[in-house]
């Protein structure tokens, strides 16, 4: 049984029925730009805005129900010290989806051989299908800077046998030279409204009753991010099969508690002994893989609230 | 190498506008006069001396040196006198003392300094500035050991972030940020061309959005065509009307000064998820000097705010926090 947010996301650009439900001139706009002469394109914005998805409906637009019919195919490749990597691609016969970035400092080996080789390679049959294929890049902006200049003559070379789909959070960290090869598409995260409305959609068609207290709740602490709003949502029905009060609490991550618990502390007293206690509980947290920036980001939101 | 212009007419239609619109001659150049006058000089002449190109992006640094190169040799013999090299090459200090040093050693016929330009080699590397220190340094020797037959072009955005003495050895040119109307006028040949007619102040809208990098425009343009085409002229509105933040811009320089923690808060939460933060900042520094809320006073702190604000999101670091600290400090000026 397929989870909601992948039962219920969106499948065509503009359409009635499961088409996208917010930006919409936006994917009008995408809907245009599917055609022969397609730009590249770099999508950004925060995580659970739908990059991802307007991609795949992008992709669709463009190919037709084609590209949903994947496969994982791992790419070997070779490092200028020898060493043998492996790269995971999901691809269908007319695009490539890839992470460099998860070879970490190896990203750029990746782009300078299979991104490029891939690119170089034509298409046979370009009577029936597009003359063209497309790599999707993910997660562009933790490329290294190697890499992505390794990009640059690759998507102006080979811009006819091949597009690039960028995706990245934060446009600042990707070069500009590539961003000045595409078409950037921002993507910003769906209002409260949008996500209280998709919501409804989802809960209504799972024959789901939620009261709005509830709902309220969950889309204030998604902070418009949709994916996160309709899992918290399934699991709120998973953990109440028989029903849901109104007053029904919904669960915060344990890390975030303890952050809280950590800026009470500092507000209290400040004394040495607490700044010894603070920073132990400082180091804990590190230790268990919360990135600092978040860190910072919920100490400073929660010192004051 | 194949060139994508070069490729037949079947193809034709898929062809991206900045390649399709890339100057194909020197004389097709824009605005980068003194390279242009001394690329044609050197076309005439009887010698040429090692380049370096630097510039923004999207100034005509590759198309110069291609255009150079292609107008240089004929077709037929191109590939044996050009080597061109990018960063998605491997480039690593290996490649210099192979690749690189193998093509600069080979010499055309008879041994003895070739007589004029046309019996020359051109290694032209793009984005130097990504090569390694290492790499750098050993192309010292290389580039003075084989200078009688072969000439580098080298180009880079940054000349800072190039070796002193590989600099030393070129000469340097500038290419300029494009003005205004050598853009608008551009854009307008193209449209022309496209058979999608716009006004100036459309064109204006979407060199202002290019920020001075014709490729960035032309890009622009080419994912506005289908638009342009279809007819739609609220579609057409919707799109030329501008970015979409210059509201928010000026909603936040209008309220920072007087701006609770908590609004500060709100607002930083309301940016990082709808704006592209170091555009952002650059905007709203434009805007603020525009209104006067920056003048001679305070621009000197302002300035070295915005600066070092942006420096610390391009390194990588957390959007959201750097825009909470850079509008309390904001206020905190002003206050």
């Amino acid at each position: 049984m397929a989870l909601w947010v992948d039962k219920y996301r969106p499948k065509y650009l503009v359409s009635e029925k499961n088409g996208i439900d917010y930006h919409l001139a936006q994917a009008q706009h995408l809907k245009f730009l599917a055609s022969d002469c397609m730009p590249h394109l770099l999508f950004c914005g925060p995580s659970g805005a739908g990059k991802k998805t307007r991609i795949k409906c992008f992709l669709r637009e463009l190919y037709g129900t084609g590209v949903d019919k994947t496969q994982l195919i791992m790419k070997p490749f070779t490092t200028p010290s020898n060493r043998k990597l492996e790269i995971q691609t999901v691809s269908s016969n007319y695009h490539v989806e890839m992470t460099p970035s998860d070879m970490g400092i190896y990203d750029r080996v990746v782009v300078q051989d299979i991104v490029k080789e891939m690119a170089q390679m034509s298409q046979i049959d370009s009577g029936s299908q597009k003359s063209f294929k497309v790599v999707v890049l993910c997660e562009a902006d933790s490329l290294t800077r190697d890499a992505q200049h390794g990009l640059r003559r690759t998507m102006e070379k080979y811009a006819n046998n091949c597009k690039m789909i960028l995706c990245c959070e934060s446009l600042s960290r990707i070069i500009e030279p590539l961003q000045s090869r595409c078409i950037v598409i921002n993507v910003p995260a769906p209002t409260d409204d949008e996500v209280t409305k998709v919501l409804r959609n989802v809960i209504k068609k799972e024959e789901f009753a939620l009261p709005d207290a509830v709902l309220q709740r969950i889309v204030e602490k998604a902070e418009g991010n949709l994916r996160r709003a309709i899992l918290m949502a399934e699991a709120i029905r998973m953990e109440n099969e028989a029903g849901v009060s109104s007053n029904a609490q919904i669960p915060v991550p344990e890390w975030e508690t303890y952050l809280q618990e950590t800026s009470r502390l500092i507000l209290l007293k400040q004394s040495s002994d607490m700044l010894l206690k603070v920073r132990e509980r400082l180091y804990e947290i590190l230790s268990r893989c919360i990135p600092p920036a978040v860190i910072f980001k919920v100490i400073s939101f929660q010192i004051n609230h | 190498m194949a060139e994508p212009m070069e490729v037949g007419s079947r193809k034709e239609k898929v062809l991206t506008w900045t390649e399709k619109y890339r100057p194909k001659t020197l004389d097709d150049i824009a605005h980068q006069d003194e390279v242009v006058t001394m690329l044609k000089g050197a076309l005439q002449g009887k010698d040429l001396p090692h380049l370096l190109f630097y510039g923004p992006p999207g100034t005509g640094k590759t198309s110069a040196a291609l255009a150079f190169c292609r107008q240089l040799f004929p077709k037929n013999i191109f590939h044996d006198r050009v080597l061109d090299l990018n960063a998605s090459d491997e480039r690593g200090i290996a490649v210099v003392r192979q690749k690189i040093r193998t093509f600069s050693k080979m010499s055309l016929g008879a041994g003895g300094a070739p007589e004029n330009v046309q019996k020359l080699k051109i290694i032209i590397l793009d984005e130097v500035d990504a090569m390694t220190r290492e790499a750098q340094a050993a192309m010292r020797r290389v580039i003075e050991d084989y200078s009688k037959y072969t000439r580098f072009i080298l180009i880079c955005n940054y000349v800072s972030r190039l070796i002193a003495p590989v600099v030393s050895r070129c000469a340097k040119f500038r290419f300029k940020s494009l003005p205004a109307e050598v853009q608008v006028d551009r854009l307008r040949s193209i449209c022309d061309a496209e058979g999608t007619p716009m006004s100036d102040d459309e064109l204006h809208r979407v060199m202002e959005f290019a920020e001075g990098d014709l490729r960035r425009a032309v890009c622009t343009l080419q994912s506005l065509s289908p638009i342009l085409k279809s007819g739609d002229e609220s579609a057409r509105a919707c799109y030329l009307r501008g970015s979409s933040d210059t509201k928010l811009i000026s909603e936040v320089c209008k309220s920072i000064p007087t701006a609770s923690t908590q609004d500060i808060f709100k607002l930083t939460r309301v940016i990082t998820k709808s704006c592209t933060g170091v555009s952002f900042i650059r905007h709203l520094f434009q805007q603020m000097i525009d209104e006067d809320v920056i003048n001679d006073a305070n621009i000197a702190v302002m300035g070295k705010l915005v600066a070092t604000c942006e420096k610390r999101i391009l390194d990588g670091c957390d959007l959201e926090n750097n825009l909470l600290d850079f509008l309390l400090t904001l206020r905190e000026t002003f206050a």
